[in-house]
């Protein structure tokens, strides 16, 4: 055996043997440069790079998907913890909404007839209702880059980039990148966001910009703007990229550099629908274009 | 069970990375150990048996995160094979006994972490925040403490080790 050992077969230990442990092979520093150079073109956003890696995470969704599927009850049950665990404090904070929504009920009922008979009165063209389709969360960013999402709806289900995400409680994000049968959503919270805003019943506009924080900033205020903590912010609809209207939180923290606590809760994310809005402006471009250039209209129309 | 062995790393490491992808609905600052859940098995396999583990396997697997979860691509990949190096270079030191384990694993996941921030402060040129990421690297320690008997569980060689008929003759 000591034989066998001295001429570098010891067939008794498995694995590593003495010589390799300890020692680095030659691929490790190739693979540690090709990390390095695919990081500098991913700061660059090289577009080739961007395609492959949609492509790629594209081809992944079913993997993501069926992966999910075991997650639910492991989600479901942390839920319900949570829950038990906040009961009191819970049943005192619904007891009080109740109190608040009772007052704000009756005070909803009488404005809705009155603007129902404005608009009887002035003609007003009623707007028209979105279309939506309802996806599921299979993956989650992690880490300090992005705040984003990727669900299972994808172009088979007629959702294109752009297109606003919403959950039960208000405005999540829109779809930035679409696959066959997935997309990606940009969430408000990424530092890329950003979002024209209304702000109150005085109708401030600002923009909301994410900054991958839990809470937005409100940006391109005017100087002694009269907004304060407690406000409502919702979408102005500026530039099209959002309907008008669509909630998204409330004004917190100091006035003189105002955030937005969302209310949608992204971090807890399942489902999100995404509601079927085209720009309206870009329609109107495509119907002005002249009839001799056909492509120019097709290139400004939403694809 | 011999295909068995060279299956079990895969597996693991594989594992780990979709779940460090899955939306398990934490708050985005409390999701930082989900990454550094793939490095458990990383630096499981890489110090005991680093043959049955192979860097471009390790390459793949952070690069697969980089894409499900839409980082800078070769972010997670360069991570992972720091730790995988590290696993190696210190698997000499890891034969003297668990301690010595418990304790390169603790210094690798430290190392990993400073490297995780720094990497990404410089991405963004300016400093990163340092709490999520000391925050994330305590929870994946704890994580470890129940991920390392699962991986034992499954490591195969792992009950040859000590066996003195198989190291008679040394």
């Amino acid at each position: 055996m000591a034989r066998l050992k001295d001429h570098g077969l010891n067939l008794t230990r498995r694995g590593l043997r003495g010589g390799e442990r300890g020692r680095v092979r030659a691929i490790l520093p190739v693979l540690i440069f090709l990390s390095l150079g695919l990081m500098l073109l991913s700061r660059l956003n090289h577009s080739t790079l961007s395609d492959a890696r949609w492509r790629i995470a594209e081809w992944m969704s079913p993997v993501m998907q069926a992966a999910v599927v075991p997650l639910e009850p492991i989600r479901h049950f942390g839920r319900q913890l949570a829950a038990q665990l906040d009961m009191a404090g819970e049943l005192q904070r619904l007891k009080t909404d109740n109190q608040k929504l009772n007052s704000w009920e009756w005070r909803a009922r009488e404005l809705e007839r009155k603007l129902a008979d404005l608009e009887a009165l002035s003609k007003v063209v009623e707007d028209s209702k979105i279309e939506f389709v309802t996806g599921r969360v299979i993956a989650d960013s992690s880490g300090a880059f992005v705040r984003s999402i990727m669900i299972n709806a994808g172009r088979a289900q007629n959702v294109k980039k752009g297109y606003p995400v919403i959950s039960a409680e208000g405005l999540a994000g829109r779809v930035v990148e679409t696959g066959a049968a997935s997309a990606r959503v940009l969430l408000l919270t990424d530092l890329n966001s950003r979002v024209p805003v209304l702000i109150g019943a005085n109708g401030v506009r600002a923009i909301m910009a994410g900054d991958n924080g839990s809470r937005p900033r409100l940006t391109y205020l005017a100087q002694d703007t009269p907004i304060a903590v407690g406000d409502d912010v919702a979408t102005s609809g500026t530039g099209g990229l959002f309907p008008r209207g669509l909630r998204i939180g409330k004004v917190v923290g100091d006035p003189a550099q105002p955030r937005v606590e969302l209310r949608a809760r992204l971090d807890t994310l399942e489902y999100v629908s995404i509601l079927f809005f085209d720009d309206p402006s870009r329609a109107l471009l495509g119907d002005a274009a002249p009839a001799s250039q056909p492509d120019v209209a097709k290139a400004g129309a939403p694809q | 069970m011999q295909p068995f062995r060279y299956i079990a790393p895969f597996a693991s490491l594989a594992i780990l990375t979709l779940v460090a992808a899955l939306p398990w609905g934490l708050p985005p600052e409390d999701r930082f150990f989900l990454p550094l859940l793939p490095i458990v098995a990383i630096h499981y396999w890489s110090l005991r048996h680093g043959s049955l583990i192979p860097e471009w396997a390790v390459f793949l697997a952070g690069l697969t995160l980089d894409v499900l979860t839409h980082g800078p691509l070769g972010y997670w990949s360069l991570i992972y094979l720091v730790a995988h190096s590290l696993a190696i270079l210190s698997a000499p030191i890891a034969s003297r006994g668990v301690a010595a384990r418990i304790g390169l694993f603790a210094l690798a996941l430290v190392a990993v972490t400073v490297m995780a921030w720094a990497v990404s402060s410089v991405y963004f040129l300016e400093p990163a925040d340092w709490r999520p990421y000391a925050f994330g690297a305590g929870l994946a320690g704890i994580a470890a403490l129940l991920l390392v008997p699962l991986l034992r569980s499954i490591d195969v060689q792992q009950g040859t080790r000590g066996n003195p008929r198989l190291l008679r003759g040394g």
